[in-house]
C-alpha cells in the first residue's frame, strides 16, 4: 500500500474523551500527546493578566497551574466542556475551551519544515454526538486555521470506528465504555448507524455502588471523596466468573479474598473484612445488574443507571452487556451477524479491571465476562478481544484515517465523511 | 515519639518558650482543655490535640472546644495526625480563627491553617481601626506579591524556551547554509526517518483500512 508522503509526515488525530484529549501528528509515533480537556478562566483583574497583556481568556494544558490563583471561586472557573462526550450546544464557555485545546495541540506540534503547509486532521467524537458537535467542530478548525494556517483539511469520524480502524477490524461490534456511559457499535466498513445501542451506564456508576459499600462498611466520611472512592474501587473492585459462586466462596473463605486499601500518604487503611464478598458486586454491577441482590441497594436510594431514549427507542440503564450485544447485532443484516459475533472489541478505562493471579478461579477480566455472558444466552463461538491501550486506541485510529482517504473526496453531510478542505 | 513531642519540637524550633496552663490563670474546666501552650514573643498559644475519632462531629465538638478558648488565648491550634485531613473542614476552623497543625508518620508538623490572631480588647478604638486597615492593606501586597511570583516563574519559563529557540534557529541556519553548498534538499531528521517502511508505526502496518479507506470516493 502506497502512504502519500505528504500525509506520513503531516497525519494529524484528535481523540475528544471526555476527561482527557488525546492529539498529535503522526510522527509520534505510538502514543499521542495528552491534555486534559478543561481550561481556566483566569480572573481579568489579576496582575499576571495585566503584565502578560496576554487577550486569552481561557487558558489550556500545562499552563494551567501557573495561572491558578487558589481562590474559592476555582470551581467556577475551571471549565469541563463535556459529559459523556457530548459538549452542550449554546455552553459558549465550554466552546471556547474545545477551541483553545485544539489550537494548543495543533501550535505545539506545528512543524517548521519547509513542505509543510497545515495537516491533515481527523478529529474522533462519540458516535452518539449531534449534528450540531459536527458543524461547531468544523467551525474551530476553520478559526484555527485562519489564525494559523496550521490545518489543511479536517474530517470527523465516531471514536468507536476510530477504535475497530486501530485494531485493523473491518468488520466488528465495539463496546466502548468510559466514565459515564457505554456505546456498542457493529462496524462493517461503516459504523451500522441504526444498530448503535448506548447504555447510561459506566464507570462512575461502578463508583456509585463503591460509595454505598463504604459507607455499610463504616467509612461513610471517605465515600465522600470522589478521587478516593475511584481509587478504592479500582483497587479492590473485581469482576466474578458467576456472582453467588464467588460470593460464596468469599463468605467460606474471607481470608483468601480479603478487601484491604490502604488510603496512600495516610495512616488510613480500608478493610472489608467479613463483608470482603462485596467486592465482588462492584464489577459484576458494570456487567450485569440485573441479579436481584442490587435491587436492595436501589431501595435504600441509591441512584439506578438511567434509560436512555434514542430515537424512539429507549434503552434500559441496567439492561446486562451480553442482552446489548445481541440486540445491537439482531439490527444488522442476518448474514452478517456470525462475523460480528466473532469479532468484539472492548475498549476504555472502564472494562480495565484486574484479575488478581491467587484468584483466577473466581475472577475473570472484562473479555471473558463478556464471553462467558454470551455462552450462557447460548451464543457460542464469540471471539472478545480487549484492546491493549485502551486509551490510545482512538488516536491511532484517527492516524490511520487521515493518511488513507483519499485527498480529492470532499465532505459530505449525507454520508459524513471526506475532508473539509481548509486551504 | 509523641504527637505532643512532635508538636513541642516545632514550637520550640521557632523560639517560642512552653507554659504550663495553669500559668495562663483560667478556669480549669477550661485549662483541662489545652494540651499545650506556648508563648510567642507576648502571644499567648495554646493547642488542642485531637487524638481520637475519624468522624466529623466528634472532630466538630472538639473545634467547638478550641473555639472557646480563644477568649483566653491570642492564638488558637487544634493539631491532628496528617491522615485526618480528609474529614477536617478547613471552613469551620478558618471561620471560627482557629489554626490548623498536622503532623505526618516521621513527625513533621505543617501549619496548614494559620490561627487569626485575636485583636485584644485594650487596644483602644481609633487604632484598632488603623490596624485593621493596615491588615487589609497588607493582605493585598501579600496577594500582590504571589501574583508577582507567578508571573516571574512564569518569564523564567518563556526565557528558556527563547533560548531553545534561538539555538534552533542557528541549527537551521547552519542546515540551510549547508544544503544550498551541497545543492541539496533540508530535510528534517524526523521527515528522514518517518520514510523508511520499517518505522512505521504498528497500527498502520499491514491495516486492512488502509485499502478501504483509499476506496473511498464520491460516486
Ligand atoms: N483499572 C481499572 N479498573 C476499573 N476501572 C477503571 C480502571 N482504570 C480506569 N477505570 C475507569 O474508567 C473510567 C475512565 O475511562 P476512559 O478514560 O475511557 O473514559 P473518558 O475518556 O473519561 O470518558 P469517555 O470516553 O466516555 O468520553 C473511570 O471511571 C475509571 O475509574
Ligand atoms: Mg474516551
Amino acid at each position: 500500500m502506497n502512504i502519500d508522503a505528504y500525509r506520513r509526515k503531516y497525519a494529524y488525530g484528535e481523540d475528544y474523551g471526555t476527561s482527557d484529549f488525546k492529539f498529535g501528528p503522526i510522527t509520534l509515533g505510538e502514543v499521542p500527546d495528552i491534555i486534559e480537556n478543561r481550561g481556566y478562566m483566569p480572573d481579568t483583574s489579576s496582575i499576571m493578566y495585566k503584565i502578560t497583556g496576554e487577550v486569552k481568556r481561557v487558558v489550556v494544558g500545562p499552563e494551567i497551574p501557573f495561572y491558578l490563583e487558589a481562590r474559592e471561586d476555582l470551581t467556577q472557573r475551571m471549565v469541563y466542556p463535556m459529559r459523556n462526550g457530548i459538549v452542550e450546544k449554546n455552553d459558549e464557555r465550554a466552546w471556547s475551551v474545545i477551541y483553545e485545546i485544539t489550537k494548543y495541540g495543533l501550535q505545539k506540534h506545528a512543524s517548521k519544515t519547509s513542505d509543510f503547509n497545515g495537516f491533515y486532521v481527523t478529529a474522533a467524537l462519540s458516535i452518539i454526538s449531534p449534528k450540531y458537535m459536527y458543524e461547531r467542530i468544523f467551525e474551530v478548525h476553520e478559526r484555527v486555521d485562519e489564525e494559523t494556517g496550521l490545518v489543511k483539511a479536517v474530517t470527523i469520524i465516531p471514536q468507536p470506528l476510530a477504535v475497530a480502524i486501530a485494531q485493523k477490524k473491518p468488520t466488528c461490534v465495539v463496546l466502548e465504555s468510559g466514565h459515564g456511559n457505554t456505546q456498542i457499535s457493529p462496524i462493517s466498513r461503516y459504523p451500522i448507524r441504526r444498530a448503535i445501542l448506548t447504555i447510561n451506564r459506566g464507570g462512575n456508576d461502578a463508583n456509585i455502588i463503591t460509595a454505598e459499600i463504604l459507607k455499610d462498611n463504616g467509612y461513610g466520611d471517605l465515600a465522600q471523596e470522589e478521587k478516593l472512592v475511584r481509587m478504592v474501587k479500582e483497587s479492590i473492585g473485581l469482576v466474578p466468573r458467576d456472582l453467588d459462586q464467588a460470593i460464596q466462596k468469599a463468605k467460606e473463605d474471607p481470608d483468601r479474598f480479603r478487601a484491604v486499601f490502604k488510603v496512600p500518604g495516610t495512616k488510613i487503611v480500608i478493610d472489608l473484612g467479613e463483608n470482603s464478598w462485596m467486592r465482588f458486586l462492584i464489577g459484576e454491577y458494570i456487567f450485569d445488574p440485573t441479579h436481584e441482590i442490587f435491587e436492595s441497594y436501589w431501595k435504600r436510594g441509591m441512584p439506578r443507571p438511567r434509560d436512555v431514549k434514542v430515537g424512539d427507542t429507549i434503552v434500559s440503564g441496567v439492561m446486562d452487556m451480553a442482552d446489548a450485544i445481541i440486540e445491537a447485532v439482531q439490527r444488522c443484516p442476518v448474514e452478517l451477524q456470525p462475523y460480528l459475533y466473532r469479532e468484539v472489541l472492548l475498549s476504555g478505562g472502564n472494562f480495565a479491571w484486574k484479575v488478581p493471579e491467587e484468584m483466577k478461579d473466581v475472577v475473570v477480566d472484562a473479555a471473558e465476562k463478556i464471553k462467558l455472558m454470551m455462552d450462557r444466552k447460548g451464543i457460542g463461538g464469540v471471539k472478545v478481544t480487549l484492546t491493549k491501550d485502551p486509551q490510545y486506541s482512538v488516536w491511532r485510529g484517527c492516524i490511520v484515517y487521515s493518511v488513507a482517504v483519499p485527498d480529492e473526496y470532499e465532505w459530505n453531510w449525507e454520508r459524513m465523511e471526506g475532508w473539509l478542505k481548509l486551504h | 515519639m509523641s504527637l505532643m513531642s512532635f508538636i513541642e519540637r516545632y514550637f520550640r524550633d521557632r523560639g517560642c518558650v512552653l507554659i504550663s496552663p495553669s500559668e495562663l490563670r483560667i478556669p480549669e474546666d477550661i485549662a483541662k482543655e489545652i494540651d499545650l501552650a506556648v508563648l510567642d514573643v507576648k502571644n499567648i498559644v495554646v493547642v488542642k490535640i485531637i487524638r481520637d475519632g475519624l468522624n466529623r462531629k466528634l472532630l466538630l465538638s472538639a473545634a467547638m472546644k478550641a473555639a472557646v478558648l480563644r477568649e483566653y488565648a491570642d492564638k488558637v491550634y487544634l493539631a491532628a495526625p496528617m491522615e485526618y485531613r480528609l474529614v477536617i473542614d478547613g471552613r469551620v476552623l478558618s471561620e471560627n480563627g482557629l489554626g490548623l497543625l498536622l503532623v505526618d508518620e516521621s513527625g513533621n508538623v505543617m501549619e496548614v491553617l494559620p490561627a487569626k490572631p485575636k485583636r485584644t480588647r485594650r487596644i483602644p478604638d481609633a487604632y484598632a481601626k488603623a490596624f485593621s486597615e493596615l491588615e487589609k492593606q497588607i493582605e493585598i501586597i501579600r496577594r500582590r506579591f504571589d501574583e508577582l511570583n507567578a508571573v516571574v516563574e512564569r518569564v523564567d519559563r518563556l526565557m528558556q524556551e527563547v533560548e531553545a529557540l534561538r539555538k534552533e534557529v542557528e541549527m537551521m541556519e547552519r542546515e540551510l547554509k549547508e544544503g544550498r553548498t551541497r545543492g541539496g534538499l533540508v530535510t528534517t531528521q524526523v521527515a528522514r526517518e518517518i520514510e523508511k517502511e520499517e518505522e512505521l508505526p504498528s497500527y498502520l502496518r499491514d491495516n486492512p483500512w488502509l485499502e478501504i479507506l483509499a476506496r473511498r470516493k464520491e460516486d
